[in-house]
């Protein structure tokens, strides 16, 4: 073998090598294959497999057809009260038409997003500027987004593109909306902070009063029944009395009185002025004077 | 190369290129298996090993690139599934088989396997800051009551079908991401911050794992959420403190009560003390004064049988010790009160003060 045979097989082995290799490709489970020639759309495999062109002439264009998805961020969509949203949108979609796809945005999903994006934006705007603010924010959202999705999707048809769904991501109030919210927030926490201590007040003084009066009540319970036994004992006391001065009146009374003259008139600083003839002196003057006597 | 990063193919071989070989949206470019063979690489390589081993000639020359190329086969044939993976065999780009872990073998190259972490519990957080583009605005989210929530929740998820996983979406993770986000916002917009914050936060966890599968199942994603777990659920930073306002105020407000509460008891422990020492008071008084009647009565009776005895006798000298105890100690004056005598002039009313005069001695 000479060398210039050994390289001209080389050669041959190399031109075949590439010549097989660009003769054939494989379609995976991802996607969908379009081949071209010369700017022109001659078929297009849809299963995944081995699949064969004519090498150098024709070229395969891949076509993901998972599912994609775009983001429409930070939107501002004005609702009928003239408030403002900020608004987060997710498009799912994927490609169902290759061929439309390729001439409507050359396969390039770049572009697919820019003219869906564009037109989910429009949808938004038009969507949110027909409701009210609270009902944008909370009951009528799964609506919404159906209706976003139902209008994008007849419009991207032309694109080759199936939209599957459009996804409300965030509702968010502007900076400036938002501080007030947080200013009002402030104002209703600092409202029931506020109600809350005068319950407690309330509770409190309540509790209080409740207290004093009920020692009020019960010291004069108690004065009463102190009074009840005060008098059961001053009625013993006359029951006990009349009993026995009963057995003598008479005697009651003098002896009661000598008791009350004792008892009332003992003390030095009293001054007595006293004639030599009375009772008790009966005997002052003489020892046979007429005897001091009490009455009777 | 989204499916890369998660785990899910992710066997780069040195070519350092992707299952689609530019990137997802990249020109396809057949999907190759643990090592993607370059085959221009393949080929020069050839060739270097020709143009080392045919000038020696001989029929060694020729066994040993063989030999090699037998070894380069069977590294690419043979793969291992690991433990959390599945091994999913496409033959000539079209789904063949589901391998489980182990050492397994495939045709190379017109068979081409993919390893996600299949049997893998997953986890994704949201509302940490740093973790998302917008790390202040994540986590806070409008409450149907137009209250901000500041929320932090994390998501398990596992893949369910790895076939769905890797060939019907096409950014199954980012996907998910977007997904629960939108889905714990729904759920938020449609409920009360205070209730999200409080008593409804299992609710919560159970409706939005449910709103994120139910998605995931439209869309075919090979996801299944084995569960949602609501970390935080607070105001959002600046209205914190009026939050903690709040608490303090129903603080303030039970130690208030609780003093009334103290107070009461003190006065009601006052009151019956008070009332107890009045009640013992009055029974005191009874007391004293029925055995005083008692005690006097007595004395009384004892005297009267003595004066029954002999009546005038006791009488007077009960009479004349009375007077002589009153008068024992006291200043006395004493006026003859004869016609002639050297009289005072009596300026005062003498009867009234003198008692012997009014009572004891009548004239």
């Amino acid at each position: 073998m000479t060398p210039t045979f050994r390289g001209a097989a080389a050669f041959i082995l190399v031109a075949a090598a590439v010549t097989a290799y660009s003769s054939i490709f494989t379609v995976t489970e991802r996607g969908r294959a379009l081949v071209v020639r010369f700017g022109e759309i001659l078929r297009i495999v849809d299963d995944p497999g081995l699949n064969f062109k004519i090498p150098f002439v024709d070229e395969v264009v891949a076509i993901d057809k998972r599912l994609v998805f775009l983001e429409n961020q930070n939107k501002s969509v004005q609702v009928i009260d003239s408030r403002r949203y900020l608004v987060d949108a997710i498009t799912m979609y994927r490609v169902v038409d290759s061929r439309k796809f390729r001439e409507a945005v050359q396969a390039n999903f770049d572009v697919a997003d820019r003219r869906i994006g564009a037109r989910v934006d429009a949808a938004l705007r038009e969507t949110y500027g027909k409701r009210t603010f609270q009902a944008a924010l909370s009951e009528e959202r799964a609506a919404m987004m159906r209706e976003i999705r139902d209008q994008v999707r007849s419009e991207t048809k032309e694109l080759g593109v199936e939209l599957t769904d459009v996804r409300i991501r965030r509702t968010d109030l502007p900076q400036d909306v938002l501080e007030q919210t947080y200013s009002r927030m402030q104002a209703e926490r600092k409202a029931e902070a506020e109600q809350i201590r005068a319950i407690g007040n309330q509770q409190a003084l309540t509790l209080m009063a409740k207290a004093d009066r009920d020692y009020t009540v019960t010291l004069a319970e108690s004065q009463r029944d102190g009074e009840i036994a005060r008098g059961q004992g001053d009625a013993e006391r006359n029951r006990i009395f009349a009993e026995v001065f009963q057995q003598d009146p008479e005697f009651f009374a003098f002896y009661r009185s000598m008791k009350a003259y004792e008892a009332a008139l003992k003390g030095s600083d009293t001054t007595y002025v006293l004639r030599p003839d009375s009772q008790f002196f009966g005997y002052f003057n003489s020892e046979t004077a007429a005897p001091a006597a009490p009455a009777q | 190369m989204p499916w890369n990063k998660e785990g899910g193919g992710g066997n780069q071989g040195p070519g350092g290129q992707g299952p689609w070989g530019q990137g997802p949206r990249g020109p396809l470019g057949g999907n190759r298996g643990p090592n993607p063979p370059d085959l221009e690489e393949l080929i020069r390589r050839f060739q270097e090993t020709l143009k080392n081993f045919l000038p020696s000639g001989g029929k060694a020359g020729w066994l040993l690139p063989l030999v090699l190329l037998g070894a380069f086969w069977l590294y690419n044939a043979i793969y291992t599934v690991q433990a959390d993976e599945l091994g999913v065999v496409l033959r000539l780009g079209k789904y063949d088989r589901t391998t489980n872990p182990g050492l397994h073998y495939i045709l190379w190259p017109a068979e081409t396997v993919e390893t996600p972490k299949a049997l893998s519990e997953n986890i994704m957080t949201f509302g940490i800051s740093g973790d998302s583009r917008d790390p202040n605005a994540e986590g806070l989210m409008l409450a149907g009551d137009q209250n901000i929530v500041d929320i932090e929740f994390t998501v398990l998820w596992r893949i369910s079908d790895p076939r769905a996983y890797l060939f019907n979406v096409q950014n199954p993770e980012e996907l998910l991401r977007v997904v629960a986000e939108s889905a714990m916002r729904e759920y938020v917009g449609r409920s009360r911050a205070e209730e999200v914050r409080t008593r409804g936060r299992e609710a919560a966890q159970v409706a939005v794992q449910k709103l994120i599968q139910d998605t995931l199942v439209a869309y075919r994603a090979g996801i299944s959420i084995t569960g949602v777990q609501l970390n935080k659920a607070e105001p959002p930073e600046p209205v914190m403190d009026a939050f903690a306002e709040v608490n303090r105020a129903q603080q303030d407000s039970a130690s208030q009560v609780n003093k009334a509460t103290q107070y009461a008891f003190q006065r009601q422990g006052q009151a019956n003390g008070e009332a107890a020492k009045i009640r013992q008071d009055a029974d005191g008084y009874k007391g004293r004064i029925v055995a005083e009647a008692q005690g006097e009565a007595q004395r009384f009776s004892a005297v009267y049988d003595q004066y029954k005895n002999a009546k005038a006798v006791t009488r007077r000298r009960l009479y004349i010790e009375t007077i002589e105890s009153i008068l024992g100690g006291s200043k006395k004056v004493i006026i003859e009160q004869g016609a002639g005598g050297p009289g005072v002039i009596p300026y005062l009313p003498l009867p009234e003060l003198s008692p012997s005069a009014s009572k004891g001695a009548p004239q």
